[in-house]
């Protein structure tokens, strides 16, 4: 449980009770902290709003997810126009709580209970009218092979497949890009892109929490120097394509570091056995699927070797990932003179 | 013939194997390096990672084959038919491809380094990612143009390509980088090439019109008597290009930057260019006659003899700037 300033907390209370739209405020905390729609005047006055505010904060740990929390559910109301203002001075209100409460934040964070966002997930998606086709492309997704056969995906369960989802994939970036690959190769490619924004949506929180809490274990491992030069190498293009952005007149563009790299691959190497190679440590290993050549062609290289940067791995990690994934695939002298090549093209770039 | 027996009969040496009827044949992985096969039927086959370097492939059919990264390192591929090709990947780094037909063909991230693609037709191929430095496109003075309408050529890297006067109507080259490219003569109108990096390429007399070329950036170009008309110009850099006689009527030019570009009789008329930026641009003799120049900076430009008869001047910036009739506004 996180602990919130109650000076705060009153003063928010008292902001709500004296705002002229309190009762709807009063019916939107309610939904929040009890999961369900009331319209019962009586009974919402009956239920102390602080209590409906702290159970509802304690499955929140940072503004982002009350952010999530307060805003999806304004879309899933009959007249999101009406809440969206009361929306919008909830998360006014309680996000100075917040402000307060980031000293103690790491050590508060490992105390909340993610199984109460997955049964938020759950429950949501099972009330979704689409749940059938959420649940197909989740589990495409999960399982790289597209299923028509219900009985099959039924024999996981909707929660087994979203913790195996999660897994699979590191961040919510990489699983939307997934799932909007697998979409636009689907026979209603517009319909699955709207299901995959609600995917995406609703399994965020799982992610944000997972940034936010301590990283245990990886604190202790030792990084090449040459892995931070090559970070901090991308880090620096990043940020001056982002200072560039920033100013009218200079031009977009692919990050010249990744570029470069991408131009020195593609002129030592074979061009699919990097990319088939980068796939595998960044999404997921290399089987010979049809749909893993299907989803192969819809990464351009430059994507995956962004992709391979964001991921943070360091040096020493990718050439042991890399190895890994030779001792599956076929051919494996080429790919072995494959992964040489790609070792030698990253260490040059990392030492310079 | 079957595939096997072709693999044997190449094993023991022997090379020659044109007019060969093999289509839907199965050659992934196989070692064909140096082989003749002009005017062989492989439609449809698979040659995923096969080896095909320096092999004679002239008036092959190709169509509908899956040639996901194939070595075609200088192979001669002389009007090859390529139509609807998979090349995912594939390696062609100076592979002779004159006059391929590769419609709809996909060459997603494929290496096409030096290619010599004259007279080849690539309409609505895919070349997504795929790395053209110093391909020849050059149009023969009596050989067909090589075609890329409508193809997709996005982060595609055309560095020092040669592509004088290629067709390119409607092409994507979003993210492109076509720095030091000759694109003399081109057709690029309703092209996309936001984004692109054009630094030091050659323009003159290319055709843009109805051209998308937002946040492009056009510095040190030559773009003498090029066409933008109607495009949309939007935050791009033209610094220090040279524009003589170039029609920008009616583009959108809104906060591009053309700074110490030379844009003697230049057509700007009716065009959009608010804020942008004229610092030490020579625009002698150009027309600007409604173009709209709102909060546009002018300081130290020269409009000398400059027609800005209609002009809207509200916020424009003068600084030291010579005015039509000589005289120096500040």
């Amino acid at each position: 449980m996180i602990y919130f300033s109650e000076e705060l907390l009153d003063q928010a209370i008292n902001s709500f009770e004296e705002n002229p739209e309190s009762l709807r405020i009063r019916k939107f905390i309610f939904c929040l902290g009890t999961n369900r729609w009331e319209n019962d005047s009586d009974l919402l006055n009956q239920v102390s709003l602080k209590n409906l505010i702290q159970n509802f904060l304690s499955s929140t740990s940072n503004v982002q997810e009350l952010e999530y929390f307060v805003y999806g559910m304004v879309k899933r109301l009959n007249r999101p126009d009406i809440y969206q203002p009361i929306a919008d001075l909830i998360v006014e209100n309680l996000t100075e709580l917040y402000a307060v409460t980031d000293d103690s934040e790491e050590t508060n964070i490992t105390t909340q209970d993610p199984r109460f966002i997955l049964s938020r997930i759950i429950e949501n998606i099972e009330s979704n009218p689409e749940k059938v086709r959420i649940k197909k492309l989740i589990f495409a997704a999960c399982k790289k092979e597209w299923e028509n056969d219900l009985i099959v995906i039924e024999r996981l369960t909707l929660e087994q497949l979203i913790l195996e989802t999660k897994s699979n994939y590191t961040s919510a970036e990489n699983l939307s890009k997934t799932l909007n690959k697998i979409s636009e190769n689907l026979n209603k490619p517009g319909l699955y892109l709207a299901i995959s924004n609600v995917i995406v949506q609703e399994m965020t929180p799982l992610y944000l929490m997972e940034q936010n809490l301590p990283k245990q274990g990886k604190s202790n491992r030792a990084e090449s120097v040459e892995t931070s030069i090559l970070k901090l190498a991308f880090t620096e293009k990043e940020e001056n394509k982002q200072v560039e952005s920033s100013n009218k007149n200079v031009s977009f563009g692919p990050n010249p570091f990744v570029a470069a790299i991408k131009l020195e691959l593609i002129q030592n190497a074979n061009p699919l056995r990097v990319k088939i190679l980068i796939y595998s440590i960044v999404e997921q290993p290399w089987d010979h699927t049809t749909q893993d050549w299907t989803i192969l062609k819809t990464y351009k290289l430059y994507d995956l070797l962004s992709n391979l940067f964001s991921s943070q791995k360091s040096l020493p990690q990718i050439e042991d990932e890399l190895r890994s994934i030779v001792n599956i695939l076929p051919f494996p002298d080429e790919n072995q003179q494959c992964v040489f090549t790609i070792m030698e093209v990253l260490n040059k770039y990392a030492s310079q | 013939m079957h595939p096997n027996e072709l693999l044997k009969r190449f094993a023991t040496g022997e090379q020659e194997f044109t007019g060969l009827k093999m289509p839907k044949a199965n050659l992934a992985g196989a070692d064909l390096i140096g082989i003749i096969l002009n005017e062989s039927d492989l439609h449809d086959s698979s040659l995923v990672f096969a080896y095909l370097n320096r092999a004679s492939l002239i008036q092959v059919n190709l169509a509908g084959a899956d040639l996901s990264g194939v070595s075609l390192s200088q192979a001669d591929l002389t009007r090859a038919d390529l139509r609807t090709a998979n090349l995912h990947g594939a390696m062609l780094q100076e592979a002779n491809l004159k006059e391929i037909d590769a419609t709809l063909a996909t060459l997603l991230d494929a290496n096409l380094i030096a290619a010599d693609l004259r007279g080849a037709d690539l309409s609505g191929a895919v070349l997504v990612g795929a790395i053209l430095r110093g391909a020849n496109m050059r149009q023969e003075s009596k050989g067909h143009k090589t075609n890329l309408q409508g193809a997709d050529l996005s982060y595609c890297d055309l560095a020092n390509a040669n592509m004088k006067g290629a067709d390119l109507a409607r092409a994507n080259l979003v993210n492109a980088n076509l720095q030091g490219a000759n694109l003399r003569e081109v057709d690029l109108r309703k092209a996309d090439l936001s984004g692109a990096n054009l630094e030091g390429a050659f323009l003159t007399e290319a055709n843009l019109t109805g051209a998308k070329l937002t946040r492009a950036n056009l510095s040190r170009t030559n773009l003498s008597r090029a066409k933008f008309i109607q495009s949309e110009v939007s935050l791009a850099n033209f610094r220090e290009s040279v524009m003589t006689n170039i029609s920008l009527s009616y583009a959108n030019l809104t906060g591009s930057d053309f700074s110490l570009a030379r844009m003697n009789y230049a057509d700007l008329s009716r065009s959009n260019l608010t804020e942008a930026n004229f610092m030490e641009t020579e625009l002698t003799e150009a027309f600007l006659a409604r173009a709209n120049l709102t909060k546009a900076n002018l300081t130290q430009a020269n409009l000398l003899r400059a027609d800005i008869i209609g002009a809207n001047l509200i916020g424009t910036i003068f600084q030291q700037t010579t005015m039509p009739d000589g005289q120096i506004r500040n």
